[in-house]
Formats: structure tokens, sequence, C-alpha cells
């Protein structure tokens, strides 16, 4: 069995088109490798658990359907950021709505759906880490997309830019806007950690 | 360009070193700047961090590979380096734990040992002649160093095999033969010979005096001389060789711990039974509806019952080597041991042993077999009666 760890996304891409014994591992080996960033992408995006699950399902049924119709995948997360950003701008204009995002004592109130922050904190080792999560999915858009595409899913501005449909100057212009709103977001727990360190 | 969007920039890997060396030439003069630059390297090392925490849960995993028509597949092999184990820093600890006690052991066999060069002056009991063959009824004792007997294995096992024709001549009826050096000893060289051996027990040398044959028969016997068998505590600290993905959750108590009973039923081979609590560490695939395949990670706590055979190649002093094999069943599968060790018989009774061992655990699923090693050590004392 071959060790498809190895073998480069562009290389992973044709041998996932041919219908053999090995695509099952080829397949897995795309999904291991992208699975978690186009799911912090959408997570992070859209709050309502439900609909995240269907739209990283029909993520994948999309880019394994244009893989086998043999469509140009040059950069395989970006492809499948390109997407996901689409089915999420659509469930959008179908809710209609954006979602608010209310954080009191208790945890969070997405839309009616409360998440336990406490548990969540509880459950994730790296405290930091899921306070920066949280921190992220308080920006606005289009500061929250453009911040996680960059910084989570490891876009470059010119796909940014391809992807959103804006120039390079807005997009650089957003992401230091949302860096520095990120920043000030955690200051107070900077500032906390600091008097306890003192 | 603001400072703060030229640090932004530069954790992006966007900045030329003329707006580096700036960027820090003015950090170094302000230290609000330097907090800024601080917190910017950590929110950057967090959020990168944070995208192996959006793991797909597995039914999602299963439901998008179902729809595509796609299996997981299962486990690719990790390729192992011959040796590779030892960078484990469990093992290399391990390693050097072992090291250790193999080199105290050999500096308190250098120093002490205990028989090899203790000589002492004692009465030659082998030298008074029964029958009054010294010529005359006095006690005759002669002084000369003499070696005491090894504690080794062989001769620990050639006084079991004593102890045994012992036991089977009490019950012969026929008693002590004709001829035997016993039917003419004499009160004086009884005194001589057996003083020391006899002097704690009153009532036996009220009965030698009475010269008593069957009483003088149990002056030979050594009751505190082990007759085969014996009975082992080990602990078995081991390492799983494929790398766990999990932690046990809990493990039982009592965890790798090993109690068995042996026999020896020659001077080189060894056979018992052991039971022992253990930790297993699989990893393997099933599936579940029919059609879903699931990769399973589990760290098992089971109890293993297995047989042993134990081979005694080579014996230096009280220090013998030996081999084992073990064969063995538990809950969810069959497990062989091999391995190897030494063996400390510091008195007849008593032997403290310390080993390694390879285990391979064969387990089955659903309808498939799966397979998996770990290696360890035993380290424990022997008890033998």
């Amino acid at each position: 069995m071959d060790d498809f760890k190895i073998y480069k996304d562009e290389e992973l891409v044709p041998l996932f088109r041919k219908q053999n014994e090995s695509s099952d591992n080829v397949f897995f080996e795309l999904f291991q490798r992208h699975s978690k960033k186009l799911n912090a992408y959408c997570m992070i995006r859209v709050y309502d658990p439900e609909t995240v699950r269907d739209i990283i399902q029909d993520t994948w049924f999309e880019f394994v359907s244009a893989a086998k119709e043999g469509k140009d995948i040059s950069n395989v997360q970006k492809y499948l950021i390109g997407i996901a950003r689409n089915l999420i701008n659509k469930y959008i204009k179908i809710q209609k709505q954006r979602s608010e995002l209310f954080i009191n004592e208790s945890g969070i109130h997405l839309d009616g759906l409360k998440i336990n922050l406490n548990l969540q904190l509880s459950i994730e080792t790296n405290e930091f880490i899921s306070i920066v999560k949280i921190v992220s999915s308080m920006l606005d858009e289009p500061f929250r997309e453009i911040y996680l595409l960059r910084k989570i899913n490891d876009l470059t501005y010119t796909d940014i830019a391809a992807i959103t449909g804006k120039t390079l100057q807005e997009v650089k212009r957003i992401y230091w806007k949302a860096s520095l709103t990120m920043n000030d977001l955690l200051k107070p727990y900077f500032e906390e950690k600091e008097s306890e360190r003192i | 360009m603001e400072i703060e969007e030229i640090m932004i920039d530069y954790f992006e890997g966007d900045t030329t070193l003329d707006i580096e060396r700036q960027m820090f030439s003015e950090i170094s003069r302000n230290d609000t700047l330097i907090t800024e630059f601080k917190n910017f390297l950590l929110i950057d090392k967090a959020m990168k961090a944070s995208v192996e925490t959006f793991t797909s849960p597995p039914d999602l995993t299963n439901s998008i590979f179902k729809k595509l028509g796609y299996s997981i597949p299962p486990v690719m092999k990790v390729r192992q380096l011959p040796f590779a184990f030892l960078k484990n820093k469990f093992f290399s600890h391990a390693l050097v734990s072992v090291a250790s006690i193999i080199l105290t052991l050999a500096v308190i066999f250098a120093f002490f040992y205990p028989f090899a060069n203790n000589k002492s002056v004692a009465a030659d009991n082998n030298n008074i002649q029964p029958g009054g063959k010294t010529g005359n009824n006095f006690p005759l004792t002669a002084s000369r160093e003499i070696k005491p007997e090894k504690i080794t294995r062989n001769n620990i096992y050639a006084k079991q095999q004593n102890n045994k024709k012992v036991f089977d001549n009490e019950n012969d009826t026929q008693g002590l033969g004709e001829g035997s050096f016993n039917e003419n000893i004499t009160l004086s060289n009884i005194d001589a010979s057996a003083e020391y051996k006899l002097s704690h027990n009153y009532s036996n040398k009220l009965n030698i005096l009475n010269n008593d044959k069957s009483v003088f028969r149990t002056f030979n016997i050594n009751y505190s001389e082990p007759v085969g068998f014996s009975f082992g505590i080990d602990n078995t600290p081991d390492w799983s060789i494929m790398k766990p993905a999990i932690e046990p959750n809990s493990v039982s108590s009592f965890n790798n711990l090993c109690i068995s009973l042996n026999y020896d039923i020659s001077s080189d081979f060894r056979i018992g039974a052991e039971v022992r609590q253990e930790s297993i560490y699989t990893e393997y695939t099933g599936k579940i509806n029919s059609d879903t395949l699931y990769l399973y990670k589990q760290q098992n706590n089971l109890t293993s019952f297995g047989a042993n055979v134990q081979f005694y190649p080579y014996d230096l002093g009280p220090v013998s080597s030996y081999l084992r094999i073990n064969l063995g069943v538990n809950k969810g599968g069959f497990i062989m041991r091999q391995g190897g060790g030494i063996e400390y018989n510091a008195y007849r009774d008593l032997a403290f042993a310390l080993g390694f061992e390879y285990t391979y655990y064969r387990f089955f699923h659903q309808k498939d077999w799966f397979g998996t090693s770990k290696v360890g050590i035993n380290y424990g004392v022997l008890i033998k009666f």
C-alpha cells in the first residue's frame, strides 16, 4: 500500500480522478489534510451546528464531483473554501438574516443556540486557544472571514482577493483592521495574565 | 503605515529587512510596543494551533465518506525503524533504570559475594569415621578450611531431589539397610559429628542417646530445603510498540502485577502458571451498520492467564540466566510472550528476578483477527518451598 502522506496535493488530485482500489486511501489523505481548516472556516462563520454539518458535507460532495469532472484544482484548500463560501452565502441569503452573537456570563447565545462557554473551556486543554477562537468569531464580516482565511486556512492575500472578489489592497486593509481588533478584544485577557504573572 | 500594521505584516512574512530594522528599533524604545508585539505573537500562535481543535466528529466523517461512496481505509501501518522504540522517553528511562539495577547488582556481587571467599574454620564431620575407625572412643575433631556449598540453581535442585529421596526412605518399611554406617554408629561419634546440628533440639538428642534409628533418620532431613515449588510476584511495566494515540482513562487495581506458581521439573527447566493484570493498546477497524468502517483505538485493561516454560542455560554462581516462553489467554484473545533475564538466588528459598519480554497479542473483532505487540521489563521475587 502506498503511503500517500508523502504526495503533494497536486499529485493526489490526478490519482483521485482514477477510480481504483486506492481511491479510498487518496480521498482519506486529502480529507485528513484539509478537513480541519475547512471545519474551522465553516464553524466560525456559521453558528448553527446542523447547518455547519450540511455545508461541510456538501462542500466535500461538490469537491469530489468537480475533481472527477476533471476541473482544474491546483490549490485544494482554496477550492474547498471557494465551495464552502458559496454555500454559506446561499445559506445566509436564504435565512435573510445574519446570526447575532451575544455573550453573557453563562455562555454564548447564537440565534437561540446556547453553547456552554465553561464546558467548552474545560474540554479544550489550552484556555487561550479557546478564547482566541471565541474572540475571532466575534469579529464582524467581512473581517472575520478574511482573518480566518489568512490565519487558519493559510491562503495568500491574492487567493483571498480571488475568492472574495475584493482588491488586494482591500483585503490587506481588512486583515489589518481585523488583527488590530483581535488585539484590542484580547487586551483585557493579556492584562489580567500580566498582573497574575507579576 | 502605522507600527502595528508593520507588526502584522511582519507576522505574515510581508516585510523587508529595512522595515524590520526600523520596526525593532522603534519597539526597543517603547515598552507598550513590546507588549503589543508579544500579544500579536501569542494570537498568531494560538490561531494556528486552534486548527487542531476543529477535528471532524466521527459521525460527520462517516456520513461524508458514506455519502461519497468511500470507506475509511484500515490504519496505514506506521513504518517502524529498527530500535525506533529506544527513542521513546519512557523506554529510555526504563533502560536507564535497568542498567542502574544491573550495575548495582554487579557491584554488590563484586564486594559482597557471600560464598566464594567466605572461608571458615569448622568441624569436619566427614573426618569422623563411623564404627570407631578413629581407633579410640574419644571424639575426634579436625580443623581445616572448607568451602561451604554455593547456593546455585543446580545445588538447590540437587537438594530438592535429595529431600524427596529422604522422604521416600521414611516411608520405606525396610528402614536403613544393613551395612549402612548408621547401623554401626556409636554414641561418642554421634556427639562429635552432630553436636551443633542437634543442640537446638533436646528431644532429638535424647532419642539419639537412646540409639533410636528412626529418630536418627530425621537427623538427615533438612525440612527448610525447598522441594521444587516456587511462588513469584512480579511487577511488569511495559510499552506498546505501536505509538498509542490515547492514554488509559483509568487503570485497574494491581495493574502490571503478575503472580505465578512454578515447579522445577529438572535442574534446567521450570514450568508454571501465572495470572497477570495488564494494559494492552489496540488499534483495529470494524463496521457498524454493515457499511461504515470505524477505526477503534483502545487501551484495554485485561486479566490474562498463562502457562510458562522457563529454560536455564547458564549459571554463574548464585546468578542464573533464563529464557521464557509464555502462552496465555484473556477475554479478548490470545497472548504469546517470550523473553529472558537473570535470577539471583540469594537464599535457598528466596530469589530475585529481573528480565525483559516481548508480548504479541492476537485478538478477534467481528470477523477479523488483529494483532498488536509490546515490550516490557519484569522484576520480582520468587519464594521457593
